[in-house]
């Protein structure tokens, strides 16, 4: 059970790292083209018009669904526990744990209604601008697939929660998240 | 009692130690369901991911997020506590004052007052230290000058306030510049009479003409940044999206120029800025959830109604909501603060006839002592981890500026026009 535990959370945190890879790598796209944009509309007064659609409806979306596990999994959320900061590493475990559950309901809930739009907007070929044509499932696409790997998150959280509920000492920190990675303290509250 | 019963769910599921974001889906989920069923839960979540995640303004987070990682990675803010020395280092508390101003100077190109308070503790405390200031007025001093950056633009706080207030975000950042030198003063005048009445003489220098005019060589990055961003907002040449771009990619080429961008920098300061965005993303998704159940209940409405019938006075009502904040500053997070409060708090305040924009830069200056009063002051822990002095020392060098930032707050209280002049004077 350890094993397969450490495994799976080791995948997961890979798909994560890419994920937030992708993410990042779209930020530094949007800035690219939003300085291109001002330049082009002062410098030639021809700005590049679709840069706003395409930010707002394309890549704000892959930025933020793209990077929504990889940030549970480094603990970056803002979380306000002092409470359970008292209680020992049992209590808290099993208290996170039971706090955790109904999230999983309803980001499979999220994740559902997302496929199913996804298949909505394919069969019927929407499109976002008519004066692009580009389509709609391709914008969406992004958030089954964020909350689909948020979900695996989460399930794996719960999972090393209720291993550590059991033995306080269970190596279960690939399945939890790394919080060594980003001190969520410092990075997460500004 | 649905209501009370959903908000107690929510301060629960908070205590519990699981992200603001769940707490506030998990209780506005639970809400929706006993006022509308699964229909309206599902219509709900079908619909409120995408249109949180489409928010075009949203932008400006990771923009100014990226331009601050870029400030740092280009060491043009250690040389702001240098400059600013040689030209008041000789006053008595002189260094304390170079410390506001460094603080100033770096809110005017970062929005994060954590990272601020993080820079000025490397740069200023050691000076002050050497000089002979008592280790409690030194870190004080650094940990209430990180919060200007809060403050000062370009401000993350400010945009997440303008977002969640739907108020005109470049509007709100112009706005928060005065408040922001007024308070940079404050906090200059009380580290002098701090030290002054401490009895103790710490070390000073005096400078050349010379090295007075050479120290203003490393401000001029700082200003052509400054004007990228806060000037093209107030002249109305870009939106305060664009402006952060701008922002973002000035500070990347003057990082480049220092011959400090490496590729391991640009990925380690793109990845924290996606992460950031994610994390405000997500709470203002997972708010929008709550914010319908709310809205349902008409609970908002009810209590406009409820103070209104009360027939006190509109300023008793705006001083026992700042009082609140503060209160709230010393449990929560300023996110919290602002993503639990603004929705509840801002339509009474505009029902009672206060500006919106006034209010905003009034909750912020209120946020920031929440920075930096015990027991969540996260500035404090910041300087109290990068000097290596315990927190409570870091405490004790903070109270007289909390007296001084109630001052600040009662001025700007008093005379409003110190926040609504300047955005009347902005450009279209």
């Amino acid at each position: 059970m350890g094993t397969l535990l450490r495994t799976v959370g080791r995948l997961a945190t890979g798909i994560e790292r890419g994920m937030s890879g992708i993410s990042a790598l779209t930020i530094f796209l949007i800035m690219v083209l939003v300085v291109a944009d001002v330049a082009m509309r002062y410098a030639f007064n021809n700005p590049i018009k679709w840069s706003y659609p395409v930010i707002s409806r394309y890549l704000m979306l892959y930025v933020f669904f793209f990077a929504v596990a990889d940030t549970l999994r480094r603990n970056q959320h803002v979380i306000v526990g002092f409470l359970v900061g008292a209680m020992g590493i049992r209590g808290r475990s099993l208290v996170e744990l039971v706090a955790y559950l109904p999230s999983i309901l309803i980001f499979a809930l999220v994740l559902g209604l997302g496929i199913g739009l996804v298949w909505s907007q394919f069969v019927h070929n929407d499109v976002v601008m008519d004066s692009l044509g580009w389509p709609s499932w391709i914008a969406t696409l992004a958030l089954p697939i964020g909350i689909g790997m948020l979900l695996v998150r989460i399930v794996l959280r719960v999972t090393a929660l209720a291993a550590r509920a059991v033995d306080p000492a269970a190596d279960v920190a690939a399945a939890y998240g790394d919080p060594a990675e980003g001190d969520a303290r410092i990075e997460g509250h500004e | 009692m649905t209501t009370l019963a959903i908000v107690v769910l929510l301060f629960v599921l908070m205590l519990c130690g699981i992200p603001l974001a769940f707490a506030l889906l998990t209780a506005g989920v639970a809400g929706l369901y006993t006022v509308g069923g699964a229909s309206m839960v599902l219509g709900i979540l079908k619909t409120t991911p995408l249109s949180a995640a489409n928010t075009y303004e949203l932008l400006t987070i990771p923009m100014f997020m990226l331009m601050a990682e870029f400030v740092i990675l280009s060491g043009i803010a250690d040389n702001l506590f240098r400059a600013a020395t040689v030209w008041v280092g000789r006053f008595p508390g002189g260094l304390g004052v170079a410390t506001a101003m460094a603080g100033a100077a770096f809110g005017a190109i970062s929005g994060s007052s954590t990272a601020s308070a993080a820079t000025l503790s490397a740069t200023t405390l050691p000076s002050m230290l050497r000089a002979g200031y008592p280790p409690h007025i030194a870190s004080g001093a650094v940990a209430i000058s990180g919060t200007l950056a809060m403050l000062i633009p370009p401000s993350v706080a400010i945009v997440l306030y303008g977002l969640i207030a739907n108020q005109n975000i470049g509007e709100l950042l112009i706005a928060g510049i005065l408040p922001g030198l007024l308070v940079a003063f404050t906090i200059a005048a009380t580290v002098v009479i701090v030290v002054l009445a401490s009895g103790t003489k710490p070390t000073t220098q005096r400078y050349s003409i010379r090295d007075k005019f050479a120290a203003l060589k490393v401000v001029g990055p700082m200003v052509a940044l400054f004007l990228m961003v806060t000037g093209v907002i107030y002249l109305g040449v870009a939106t305060p999206t664009e402006a952060a771009s701008l922002g973002a990619a000035g500070a990347m080429l003057l990082a480049w120029r220092a011959g400090k961008l490496t590729w391991q920098g640009l990925r380690h300061a793109l990845t924290r800025a996606a992460n950031t965005t994610c994390m405000i993303m997500l709470i203002i998704m997972c708010a929008s959830v709550f914010a319908y159940f709310f809205t349902l209940t008409g609970l908002t409405q009810d209590l406009v109604a409820w103070i209104g019938a009360l027939g006190i006075s509109r300023w008793l009502v705006l001083l026992l909501i700042l009082a609140i904040y503060i209160v709230l500053g010393c449990f929560l997070d300023q996110i919290s603060v602002l993503i639990l409060t603004i929705p509840i708090t801002l339509p009474v305040v505009m029902a009672l006839g206060f500006n919106p924009i006034w209010f905003g830069i009034l909750v912020i200056v209120t946020a920031e002592l929440g920075m930096v009063t015990p027991p969540v002051g996260l500035n404090v822990f910041v300087v109290a981890r990068y000097s290596g002095m315990p927190a409570a020392q870091v405490f004790i060098g903070i109270w007289p500026h909390i007296l001084a930032h109630i001052v600040a707050i009662a001025i700007l209280l008093i005379w409003p026009e110190i926040i609504l002049w300047l955005p009347t004077t902005m450009g279209n």
